[in-house]
């Protein structure tokens, strides 16, 4: 008994299970006939699957020890790169692939800079979440003719697109399916495929793996690449489930992401890190925000709890699995 | 040939020329719009509360660290500020207790990185998050206002009938932290910690406390400049500062810092601010759609960011191109 407390309830994975339940519950008792409620429950399922699908590519990038802080800016961005091009009604199979290759040209761009140029990633994707959001309204403003659609930049209505990720099955919306099957395949490749376990190595101690011959840059630009193409389709669901696109949203998104990567058990400087505990964690983070909602809390409240957790985490991973020892002075 | 030589490699001389250059093409695009008082106004309040920070801030990236949380700490302090104010405290009381607030802040930030040994990075990102919910929270998001009419003179009071006060407290403090950093013992030694830290503890210096006391006067110089906003906006909003974290860190990018530590200035660091600022009154000046703003100073940074991390390439490059031009000269 004692063994099964110390080898599986000890396990971030386990911990982070047992927390979002006993969440379940105490909003639950609070206020069971919203939170339990067909739509609410669609609500944050729809938001989970968005994030989980950035968090996969976002987990193997910060396995390399790599982040991305522009995630919310290219979300942005693509969305509304998309939004503009079937609203001018272009054929949608094409504006698709468009919007895909864009997310892939944009995260090789910010590998080739990170790696080959060598810039430190922060600075590289801080000026890139404040380029992107930029271009996205920018985008937005000229496509939309010059005028603010709405007052929020927002391109709409685009049912063209709603057949992707509009519909659902018996129930659960298509988008859900989208990402249990991105959910499933991150997983796979990430214990499986022999290219993409390298990072596992290029994290824990990048100038061994560069001896062994692993090709860190190449795999560097990839892992850049992979996060592009995650947001792009994460983007695509979500203007085609809503049937809008928006230049001003996703600014939470950087903090929302990595802190849901790294309370999943990644650590900043690289070398560990799961899908599932990535999954949990967006899960546990949206349904704090979903709380808000329900309870009537101010959502104020929703990022401080954010910066705690994530501070939290950090501290966690530094204190009981490196064994850290506070500095007596 | 030498002229371009500098230009890649002595970045004060670059960031001086730039700036020469972009103040003179706006006097030409729009000379009557530029030199207005409004404008020269604008420029100089729009940069001044930044300016009272980068000279902290600067010594604490020189030293190897980051502050995300200036932005915030600028929020939190006049929050603090405001609410004492409201409360009937004198002027300089509150003061007191806006400065105690950042520097405890500071004291925060300073603790978990310097002694925990948390990164800098994702404990200021936390901390930029948690203390602008903080002030959004305890604000009510709403603002305030009513505050003594004496308070203005602090940020507005006009020298010689026209400089402000706030821009003569700016400069003094960007001159102070430029002398400190050349003169001062204590403050040198962050370009040590930065250089090589396992050296410098080696050296005898107290790495620890030195960072811990970056981190609080940063938190300190944040508080002030939440002060003198306050003062000079005789109103708090709860969002006050919240575009002082990228301004600063883009500013002292293209000052030509290293992340890493080891190398900065801080009068570069305010050249680099002057220019990020004059890109935000070209773009007013020159009718081009606000909403460019950001997508140019990010562009900006990044830019910059691979400048700075390549020069070693270029300068080489450089230097071979003179070299071979001055070998067929000879011949």
């Amino acid at each position: 008994m004692k063994l099964l407390f110390k080898n599986f309830f000890i396990k971030r994975e386990v911990v982070l299970f047992l927390v979002i339940v006993l969440l379940f519950l105490v909003v639950g008792l609070l206020n069971p006939k919203d939170f339990f409620s067909i739509g609410n429950f669609k609500a944050y399922m729809t938001i989970i699957s968005v994030r989980a699908i950035v968090a996969c590519g976002m987990t193997v990038l910060m396995i390399s020890g790599g982040f991305d802080m522009s995630v919310g800016g290219q979300s942005a961005m693509l969305g509304i790169i998309l939004g503009i091009m079937v609203f001018k009604g272009m054929n949608t199979t094409i504006s698709v692939i468009i919007t895909i290759i864009f997310g892939v040209v944009v995260g090789l761009v910010i590998g080739f800079i990170v790696s080959k140029l060598k810039v430190n990633p922060f600075m590289v994707t801080l000026g890139g979440m404040f380029l992107f959001s930029g271009l996205a309204i920018i985008i937005a403003f000229v496509g939309g003719g010059g005028k603010f659609q709405d007052q929020f930049v927002t391109v709409r209505p685009l049912t063209a697109i709603h057949g992707i990720a509009g519909g659902s099955f018996h129930g659960v919306e298509y988008i859900v399916f989208y990402m249990v099957g991105i959910l499933i395949i991150s997983y796979i490749f990430l214990k499986k495929n022999k290219f993409l376990r390298q990072n596992f190595y290029i994290g824990s101690n990048e100038n061994a793996a560069r001896l062994v011959g692993i090709k860190v840059d190449r795999l560097k630009i990839i892992n850049y690449a992979l996060v592009g193409l995650m947001v792009a389709i994460a983007a695509i669901l979500k203007v085609s489930r809503y049937n809008f696109a928006t230049a001003v949203a996703d600014s939470n998104y950087p903090l929302e992401i990595i802190a849901s990567v790294i309370i999943g058990g990644a650590s900043l400087s690289g070398g560990e890190g799961s899908i599932i505990g990535s999954f949990l964690g967006v899960c546990l983070l949206t349904l704090i925000y979903n709380s808000t909602i329900i309870l009537g809390i101010n959502p104020a409240w929703y990022t401080l709890l954010v910066g705690v957790i994530l501070l939290m985490s950090v501290l966690y991973n530094e204190f009981i699995r490196k064994k850290f020892v506070i500095y007596k002075n | 040939m030498k002229i371009l030589k500098n230009f890649f490699l002595n970045r004060t001389f670059t960031l001086i020329i730039i700036n020469i250059l972009f103040i003179i093409i706006l006097i030409l695009v729009n000379a009557s719009a530029f030199l207005s008082k409004i404008n020269i106004y604008g420029l100089i309040f729009s940069i001044a509360a930044n300016m009272i920070i980068i000279g902290a801030m600067t010594s604490l990236m020189i030293s190897g660290g980051i502050d995300l949380t200036v932005g915030s700490t600028i929020g939190f302090s006049a929050l603090i500020f405001a609410l004492l104010l409201k409360s009937g405290i004198s002027i300089s009381i509150a003061i007191i207790g806006a400065l105690i607030g950042g520097v405890f802040i500071g004291a925060v930030n300073g603790y978990i990185i310097a002694y925990i040994g948390i990164s800098p990075f994702i404990t200021t990102l936390s901390g930029w998050f948690i203390l602008r919910s903080i002030v959004f929270l305890i604000s009510g998001s709403s603002s305030m206002a009513g505050f003594p009419k004496a308070l203005n003179l602090i940020s507005n009071y006009k020298v010689l009938e026209v400089i402000p006060t706030f821009i003569i407290f700016a400069v003094i403090c960007v001159i102070v932290f430029e002398v400190l950093m050349r003169k001062n013992k204590f403050f040198r030694q962050n370009f040590l910690i930065g250089g090589n830290e396992p050296a410098a503890t080696l050296l005898g210096i107290k790495v620890r406390k030195v960072k811990l006391i970056n981190y609080m006067v940063t938190g300190l110089m944040s508080a002030v400049a939440g002060i003198f906003l306050t003062a000079r906006y005789m109103a708090f909003m709860p969002e006050v500062g919240s575009g002082a974290t990228f301004q600063i860190i883009t500013a002292i990018i293209i000052g030509g810092a290293s992340l890493t530590g080891g190398e900065g200035s801080v009068i570069r660091s305010f050249l680099g601010l002057f220019f990020v600022s004059l890109i935000t009154d070209a773009i007013a000046i020159m009718g081009v759609n606000i909403l460019w703003n950001d997508a140019f100073i990010g562009a900006v940074l990044i830019i910059m960011a691979i400048l700075n991390a390549n020069t070693p390439i270029i300068a080489r490059n450089l230097s071979n191109w003179e070299f071979k031009s001055q070998k067929k000269q000879k011949i």
